[in-house]
């Protein structure tokens, strides 16, 4: 970094505005102390655990069910956000809907609602007596745990992330192209398939992944929920849990960084996607 | 007609997955009556774990806002090399699983950890004690002032910094006068979010803590050990008021940005 | 206090800003550097104001080198293109920041800052913030709060591109006599020739990061150096085919005659009027168009199709 700050200090430090130095190394500093150098830390712990050694932390059938489990219902869940947000933006954005102010508010409350909160609140409404357990039981519907419980509590905390992608874009996208298209003599259904959906389709994508990476790595709202039935309802960070308490640090490290990593793929494909919008748009 | 059953399919989603269990929350706390409540949050143990939570989001709040300042200003005024990586690195504690969050300071400082030996020998406890749980909650809290400064900071542009700067204004005169007014607004509403996420944070937390009562149970923990003994109105009514921040954040929000309403 | 610009060149990445740019300028002169964006005019007036290091180069203020004086140290005022008034303070205070960062008397501030709103005409406003005024409002605080620590050079970067052309006039005059009463040395930046020439004694002319020519307004009308600025002064017809050279005629240097043996013979192709001249275009019996720009009273007497003679009256000549 000496080398980096070098060379703006000789191009720009004397005009330029001051205070690079100090800011700069203040967020390096807390960053790495805080983030980077735990993280670290992870990897080369995973490391340490050499190629068989990892290998063998992550095979076994109970890892096995966990990650089917916890990508599955993430797959799962964000796609239902994916739909639910979908409709859910283009109604507050595109109509007028009583208490429209309310319904907004309400979109954000997974995000501010504590993951445990989340959790004892799903826990009561879906199990077979809750208010609404109750409507699926007589069809022989389980929710609370078993595996839809898993995707319902990740269906909660993923929906905003959708919306809040989808709704910037849906009130910058210009009228006129749904005009012209009408114009031209579009059907209402062509318009929505073929001006407004391929227009939100970089918008949808990134929610979708938002959703998914918050919903794989989720616990607080999940393990309420699924009743934490080894081999049935364990999603992988509680495995990652369960291992520590055995103080299986091997293993807990081992599965950590498989999440970690699918943390960096989703982060640089989200990157990656903003980039290609940003060129695609010059 | 499609607008009609659009507009009813997307109320009844949100009321449904949404509405519903903050509903419940609240029948639950409040169903035994106002005193049941009341004795719930008043008891001994729900607050210690209030003042616990309360005590790690002093800690952590401050110098996650000074993180905060310091990283917008550096990334919204400067261009540097690494800067890019920088911004996604920011993103990270965000987007990591909060248990791996917990699990990294574990391996740190726990007593198999790089440190743990040494701890142990100078008798310092870090993992599963308050420590513990201060790192972890830094952790997952670490970029959200920040990332509230950063797009202000952004949009505004540099011109009313080098304008003091011409004037005769000092490095700490342009940041004072000029800068610190203008992000004051936007700072307060990322202080905000940061103390709501520190009093909430559950995963992170309880993989650090060790659950030992009255000493290391933050108010999510302690909602968790309630459920988990069956105390279903005292889980809830301890829950109420996680709420109760929660939605006091939603609504100081609309009041930061009215415009949101559209 | 004079300022010699020596030798100066700025690279932004691949992009030559400026290329070895050298100009002196006098005390008390009103200069503007004039060119199309992307000439390098506001680089040179950043370098100026010490927010742009140049690369190779100095500035030197009466033998002293400024070059790597910080923006800070330098008192110079520089007023901004879109003003960067500090939304979050009043007229009073955006105009008192430069002593107030100098940590000046309360007693000294108020005074000063009360005969400024008197020089720029805004005492009524003192306590509104910058949102609340119009843009010729917010152009006049931006002045008053540059001058307020009396700087020794006023810098304006396109000053009145943000407002609207009546606005633009009254300023354009205000800010001429304001020159005259306070006798700062100012360099102002502009891509509207009108603007140059009314306001400068002098104009420095840019292109592609080089001064092109510098002059007296007079000097640079009548005697342009090279076809870009004859071209960039506007209203002007290049002829080729004449050998070695490259002839531009403006259009008010065409004069028609309905006979005789001067000039190109022409014909009428379209009348028709342009504010206060009457717009003639014509075709050259070689095939080249030109155009003539007469006085309404000078055009009455033609139509269009008629066969003409079209004389320049006056003609640049550059060697190609």
């Amino acid at each position: 970094m000496g080398f980096a700050m070098g060379i703006v200090r000789r191009k720009r430090a004397p005009v330029a505005l001051p205070g690079l130095g100090l800011s700069l190394g203040i967020t390096l500093t807390w960053l790495s102390l805080i983030a980077l150098i735990p993280l670290a830390a992870l990897v080369i712990r995973a490391g340490g655990l050499g190629w068989q050694g990892w290998l063998d932390a992550v095979s076994g059938e109970r890892v096995w069910l966990s990650l089917r489990l916890s990508f599955g219902a993430s797959l799962i869940a964000a796609l239902l956000d994916t739909f639910a947000g979908l409709l859910i933006a283009w109604v507050l954005c595109r109509y007028k809907v009583p208490g429209h102010a309310f319904w907004d508010v309400l979109v954000d409350l997974p995000f501010a609602l504590p993951t445990a909160v989340a959790g004892i609140a799903l826990t009561a409404l879906w199990v077979p007596d809750g208010w609404l357990g109750r409507l699926v039981e007589p069809f022989g519907g389980k929710v609370a745990f078993a595996w839809p419980g898993v995707v319902v509590a990740l269906t909660f905390i993923g929906l905003p992330f959708v919306v809040r992608t989808l709704q910037p874009v849906l009130q910058s996208a210009e009228k006129e192209l749904e005009e012209a298209a009408e114009s031209l003599g579009a059907s209402p259904a062509q318009v929505v398939w073929r001006v407004v959906l391929p227009s939100l389709r970089p918008a949808l994508l990134t929610g979708f992944a938002l959703a998914f990476a918050r919903a794989v790595g989720e616990y607080g709202s999940v393990i309420f929920i699924c009743g934490n039935i080894p081999m049935q309802t364990e999603i992988t960070p509680l495995l990652i849990v369960s291992r520590l308490e055995q103080y299986d640090y091997a293993g807990a490290t081992a599965l950590a960084t498989i999440m970690l990593a699918l943390s960096a793929v989703i982060l640089a494909l989200l990157q990656a996607l903003h980039a290609g919008r940003r060129t695609a748009l010059r | 007609m499609v607008r009609i059953l659009l507009t009813f399919l997307a109320m009844a989603w949100l009321t449904l997955m949404v509405l519903a269990p903050v509903v419940i929350v609240l029948v639950e706390a409040l169903g035994d009556g106002v005193g049941a409540w009341w004795a719930a949050v008043s008891d001994e143990e729900t607050r210690t774990s209030v003042a616990l939570s309360l005590k790690i989001a002093a800690l952590v709040v401050p110098l996650n806002a000074v993180f905060g300042v310091a990283a917008a200003w550096a990334l919204a005024r400067f261009r540097f090399p690494g800067r890019a990586l920088l911004l996604a690195l920011l993103d990270l504690p965000l987007s990591v699983s909060p248990v791996v969050a917990g699990l990294v300071f574990v391996l740190l400082f726990g007593a198999q950890g790089w440190f743990g030996a040494w701890l142990q020998e100078h008798d310092i406890q870090i993992i599963f004690a308050v420590p513990g749980i201060v790192l972890a909650t830094a952790f997952v809290t670490l970029p959200m002032v920040a990332r509230e400064l950063l797009p202000l900071l952004e949009s505004q542009g540099d011109d009313a910094e080098l304008a003091a700067r011409t004037l005769g204004a000092s490095g700490w005169q342009v940041f004072w006068r000029v800068s610190f007014p203008r992000m004051r607004g936007a700072l307060a509403y990322g202080v905000l979010l940061c103390l709501a996420r520190a009093l909430g944070e559950f995963g992170a937390v309880s993989v650090v803590s060790g659950h030992i009562r009255g000493q290391t149970d933050t108010l999510p923990l302690h909602v968790e050990i309630l459920h988990n003994e069956y105390h279903f109105q005292a889980a809830f009514a301890a829950a109420s008021l996680l709420l109760l921040v929660g939605v006091a954040t939603l609504l100081l929000r609309r009041l930061h940005t009215p415009e949101t309403g559209h | 206090m004079s300022i010699e610009i020596l030798g100066i060149s700025k690279n932004f990445g691949s992009f030559r800003a400026l290329d070895d740019v050298t100009l002196s300028i006098g005390k008390g002169e009103l200069l503007a550097l004039l060119g199309p964006s992307g000439s390098g005019k506001t680089t040179l007036l950043r370098v100026l104001a010490g927010l742009e290091l140049p690369d190779v180069g100095t500035v030197q203020e009466d033998g002293h080198d400024l070059t790597s004086l910080g923006a800070r140290d330098r008192n110079v005022g520089l007023v901004f293109q879109h003003f960067a008034l500090f939304p979050h303070l009043d007229v009073f205070e955006n105009i008192a920041f430069a002593l107030r960062v100098r940590k000046r008397p309360d007693a000294e501030v108020r005074a000063r800052v009360d005969e400024l709103l008197h020089l720029v005409q805004l005492g009524g406003l003192a306590h509104r913030r910058p949102a609340e005024l119009s843009g010729g409002q917010r152009q006049r605080v931006a002045l008053a709060r540059a001058l307020a620590a009396r700087p020794r050079v006023l810098l304006l970067d396109e000053p009145f591109s943000a407002l609207d052309a009546k606005v633009r006039h009254e300023l354009r005059g205000w800010l001429r006599r304001l020159h005259e009463e306070l006798g700062t040395t100012t360099v102002f930046v502009t891509h509207d020739q009108d603007e140059a020439f009314e306001l400068a004694d002098r104009v420095a002319v840019f292109h592609r990061g080089r001064i092109e020519q510098v002059g007296t307004p007079d000097q640079i009308y009548d005697e342009p150096n090279s076809p870009f600025v004859l071209d960039f002064l506007g209203h002007v017809q290049w002829l080729e085919g004449l050998g070695l050279a490259t002839l531009g005629v403006r259009h008010r240097d065409v004069v028609l005659h309905a006979a005789g043996d001067d000039g190109w013979p022409a014909r009428i192709e379209r009348i028709h009027r342009t504010g206060p001249r009457v717009r003639v275009d014509l075709q050259l019996h070689t095939g080249q168009p030109l155009i003539a720009a007469l006085e309404p009273s000078a055009a009455q007497d033609f139509a269009v199709g008629q066969e003409v003679r079209a004389v320049a009256t006056r003609k640049h000549v550059f060697a190609t």
